[in-house]
């Protein structure tokens, strides 16, 4: 762990050229190969308006409306699933809470496969994340609800309501799935709409998530102090002027559009909100002042650089985003665990 | 003391096992089929002889009276070459839009089972239609309870299909029939060939909007083939229905795009997959987009492994070289033309 | 309220109480934690709540905080409501320092310490030197200022209850809480920690503590608060007064369910008005009759 502040800007400062560096390889790198010039030519021709001539269309299209957008997406997809972990393991004082144990990113996913199901899928780009987002905050208000007696909230009955209900969900959209089994399209598109990943995502999706993730970015930087004082416990927080109340209310309702937002466009991609704070905190230690713009930055490459291993090393296989999070963030994730006990003993 | 029962445990189980590779017969069941493990048959009359490639054999004295067909594609070629009343069974899709060509042909009092054994045995069936994809579990019970069962296995190609027919055709004692319906299809499979024939081959992509596509040793590619185009996908994707990335799709360049059409939608005038993917702003320069080329055929005739296939195929070669002439029926007034009923959503 | 109450204050009476909570109750679900709490708290006054374990001790001094809310009555401070108060504004009057729980992520003992000046300070706003110079004071004061770099969690227990002390006293508050300060400490650690609230009581703040140990409550508390069943069973205080009225041979046999010799000494290590004091010695459960 870095304590030195100067450190731990370097660090922050590290993660944005990394960050930006990935940005540049997920573009320029995809499953089919286009020569670096063509891309500059594509892109300075997207942003400066000049006109070449050499530039072929279909190229064209493939950077600017396929890449560009899963690019983005997987930026700000990561950025805002890595940021409510970090915003609930800090709420809850707990390393283990995260928006899928809390039930939010079922209750979000449940949300979205009603939208296949009835078919509103169709109508509007926009039914998804409204439906996840519907989904999730109904969860977690239930969630909340049963877990909170006098305005205090028990983290043992949080955790546990949160996996009750989560079940619920999955057992709802399992149900679901089965009744749509009749019609066989709307199965295969409630299948792979759970499996999650970035395929086919357009600008669109990128204006659903952009409004979203950037508001409660700016948000949560007011929340930074109360949330190094929730850390210490809300008699501490309450103690110096923290309206614990009203605080987690507002970071609950944040980060369920967070995570209904990027569990609509993105799906389940589970590891990420639990790993990416859990590793920034055991490198810039609890300050949120670090940690918010660190695991902005840090859940954005992690996404991206999951995304650039599979089309890197895994050309045109199967093989779902979520899949290849957890098994790069796992084995990291106990490395660091195993580490840190060490030190402590 | 523990040590001694550990030990116990271990020989006990070692035991067992030795006990299960033994006596493997009996066990045999364990093993699910691989590769081909399609019914083998004899030849000749009745009583007939099916062997499983597990090794079990049942024998049918006479043809069979009470049959359950619990795959849809048998469903669907049972209903080419038997009379209803000798089945008393068939699968729950049968009645399926979005599954099956043949919706609510078979009468109502005949069963619609999941493959779920207690509702098959309380059938009493004397021959039982399974397939490679059944659940297992099922299958397992069937195979010990002494009812003659049929496992197909084989279904990528019309080979495999004209296969099929002709198997359970002869087991249900009704190879003329089937024979006329291999005859026609073989018949339009060669109509179709012989038309396309002179025509430059256009360059195909099946796509289908949860992003797959299909590589060689497939259906759909064979279909492409005969139809006189080239399946795009055919040596970049691995072999069967694949995920393609959009950025690849729209790299292959393709001059048609053949889709599948959605069955949920068309009475409530909601978008078809045509119009989605017309709409992608990221396809705009492919050239089947361009040349307004992109097409929709029924899934139920892309999906089916049964002889109702061969309407997918004329209808993708009808939009792969709109000049060639429909298949002349015999029966035009009875049954509809398959080349007219091409839906194209231009 | 019974008649045994003994309330010392009449004298400051035209006085307004820094601190004052009237006719409090509170229950949890259907079970009554305290029924009908009144008290009057003046600055300077260093107050020690006594009573069993479970009475609810922690319950008052969390509903004085406004960390939970009474179903009846309310608490003031100077005479406003604190459902009128903002936090932050609560936060400038009235610190607390709850029981130290174990942190999974750390922090420094300054940032901890520093914590305190957070009702001061906007959402961006950075600490001054005015800010650090009253927490490197509030350190000073509590003796923790060469702990400074060092992580909370790798702390003793009593080092531990200093920083929350210090993060309390860079507040700046008047009131200060305190939940069961030295039941974790040995018994050096435990004057220490006295000494220290006393020393801040003598700065005219109003120290508030639930504390266990009779005796250390009856040396430094200017004033004990009884919380106990009354004749009805309910809880509430029953007690209020000097330690010498409130410690009586019959509360302590009725409440605490002990007999002790009650010895008075002679306070001598500070000039103060009340220099006599009492001490419990030769203390002995009462046995049940059965």
């Amino acid at each position: 762990m870095f304590n030195n502040p100067t450190h731990k800007i370097l660090i922050i400062g590290l993660l944005a050229i990394l960050f930006i560096t990935l940005s540049g390889l997920a573009v320029l790198q995809g499953p089919v190969d286009i020569p670096f010039n063509t891309i500059l030519t594509i892109l300075s021709e997207a942003i400066l308006g000049t006109h070449h001539d050499t530039i072929i269309a279909w190229q064209q299209s493939i950077i600017i409306d396929v890449r560009l957008p899963r690019v983005l997406i997987a930026m700000f997809a990561g950025a805002s699933l890595a940021l409510c972990g970090l915003i609930t393991q800090s709420m809850f004082r707990n390393p283990l809470a995260s928006p899928s144990i809390l039930g939010v990113s079922s209750g979000a996913s449940l949300g979205a496969v009603i939208a296949i199901y009835c078919g509103a899928s169709l109508l509007s780009a926009w039914s998804i994340p409204l439906f996840a987002f519907i989904g999730a905050g109904i969860t977690l208000s239930i969630v909340y609800r049963i877990a909170t007696n006098q305005g205090q909230s028990n983290i043992a009955t949080l955790l546990l309501s949160g996996v009750a209900i989560s079940a619920l969900n999955v057992a709802a959209t399992s149900l679901l799935l089965a009744l749509s089994l009749n019609n066989w399209d709307v199965a295969r598109m409630i299948i792979y709409w759970t499996m999650g990943g970035l395929d086919g995502r357009t600008w669109d999706h990128v204006f659903i998530i952009l409004p979203i993730i950037c508001s409660g970015f700016i948000c949560l930087l007011f929340y930074s102090k109360p949330l190094d004082l929730l850390l210490l416990g809300e008699q501490h927080a309450l103690s110096v002027g923290v309206d614990v109340k009203k605080t987690r209310r507002n970071l609950l309702i944040i980060s369920t559009a967070m995570v209904g937002a990027s569990v609509s466009v993105v799906g389940g991609i589970g590891f990420i909100g639990l790993v990416v704070p859990h590793i920034l905190r055991l490198i810039l230690g609890p300050s949120h002042r670090y940690l918010l713009p660190a695991s902005l930055l840090g859940g954005a490459i992690a996404l991206m650089s999951a995304d650039l291993f599979t089309s890197v090393f895994f050309k045109n296989s199967e093989i779902p985003l979520g899949v290849i999070t957890a098994a790069l963030g796992a084995p990291f994730f106990l490395f660091l665990l195993i580490k840190q006990r060490v030190v402590i003993n | 003391m523990n040590a001694f029962k550990l030990i116990f445990f271990a020989l006990f189980l070692l035991l067992l096992i030795a006990f299960i590779q033994f006596k493997k017969d009996i066990f045999v069941l364990f093993e699910e089929g691989t590769g081909n493990f399609t019914t083998q048959i004899s030849t000749g009359d009745f009583p007939k002889t099916l062997t499983d490639v597990t090794g079990i054999t049942y024998t049918l004295t006479q043809p069979p009276k009470r049959i359950i067909s619990a795959t849809l594609a048998t469903d669907h070629i049972l209903s080419a070459l038997v009379s209803q009343e000798r089945i008393v069974g068939v699968s729950r899709y049968v009645d399926y839009p979005s599954l099956s060509n043949i919706v609510d042909f078979y009468a109502p009092s005949i069963r619609r089972t999941k493959t779920e054994i207690e509702s098959i045995l309380s059938l009493q069936p004397d021959l039982v239609f399974v397939a490679s994809y059944s659940d297992p579990e099922a299958v397992r019970y069937l195979l010990r309870s002494d009812i003659a069962v049929v496992r197909l296995s084989e279904f990528k190609s019309f080979t495999d299909i004209i296969n099929n027919i002709r198997l359970i055709a002869d087991i249900t004692d009704s190879k003329v029939k089937g024979q006329q319906v291999i005859d026609e299809l073989e018949n339009r499979i060669e109509f179709i060939k012989a038309q396309v024939k002179p025509y430059k081959k256009p360059r195909v992509l099946y796509y289908d909007l949860n992003g797959f596509s299909v590589g060689g040793n497939s259906l759909m590619n064979e279909a492409i083939n005969i139809s006189g185009g080239i399946n795009v996908a055919e040596n970049i994707l691995p072999d069967g229905e694949h995920k393609i990335s959009e950025e690849l799709a729209i790299s292959l360049q393709p001059d048609i795009i053949v889709m599948s059409q959605w069955i949920f939608n068309d009475n409530q005038q909601q978008q078809s997959p045509v119009d989605i993917l017309k709409n992608k702003v990221a396809w705009a320069n492919v050239p089947a987009i361009k040349n307004n080329k992109v097409y929709a055929v029924p899934g139920t005739w892309l999906r089916t492994v049964s002889q109702f296939r061969i309407k997918g195929v004329e209808a993708i070669a009808a939009m792969l070289h709109p000049e060639i002439k429909p298949y002349p029926r015999a029966d035009q007034a009875n049954q509809h033309n398959s080349s007219h009923e091409v839906i194209d959503v231009q | 309220m019974t008649d045994s109450i003994i309330n010392e204050n009449n004298l400051k009476a035209n006085h307004q109480p820094l601190l004052s909570a009237k006719s409090l109750s509170f229950s949890y679900g259907k079970t009554e934690q305290l029924v009908n709490t009144n008290i009057q708290a003046y600055a300077g006054e260093f107050i020690g709540l006594i009573g069993g374990n479970g009475v609810g001790k922690s319950t008052l001094l969390q509903l004085l905080l406004g960390l939970l809310t009474p179903q009846q009555g309310e608490v003031l401070i100077e005479g406003v409501s604190l459902n009128k108060l903002k936090r932050r504004d609560i936060a400038k009057q009235m610190a607390f320092v709850p029981q130290f729980i174990e942190l999974p992520f750390s922090f420094s003992v300054e940032e901890v310490v520093s914590m305190g000046r957070n009702p001061y300070l906007g959402a961006f706003q950075l600490a001054s030197k005015a800010d650090t110079d009253i927490v490197k004071q509030a350190m000073h004061t509590t003796d923790i200022t060469h702990l400074a770099k060092r992580k909370v969690n790798q702390l003793s227990g009593g080092e531990k209850q200093r920083v929350i002390i210090a993060r309390s006293l860079a507040q700046q508050p008047k009131v200060i809480l305190l939940d069961e300060p030295i039941a974790s400490l040995d018994i050096s650690h435990q004057f220490e920690t006295l000494d220290l609230i006393q020393s801040l009581t003598q700065q005219n703040k109003l120290a508030i503590t639930a504390i266990h140990d009779l005796n250390l409550a009856a040396q430094y508390c200017t004033r004990l608060i009884l919380l106990s069943k009354n004749e009805a069973g309910k809880v509430t205080v029953v007690a209020d007064g000097k330690p010498q009225a409130v410690l009586t041979a019959e509360n302590l046999q009725k409440h605490f369910n002990i007999k002790a010799d009650i010895v008075n000494t002679q306070k001598s290590n500070y000039a103060e008005a009340s220099t006599t004091t009492i001490q419990l010695t030769n203390i002995r459960p009462i046995k049940k009759r059965t």
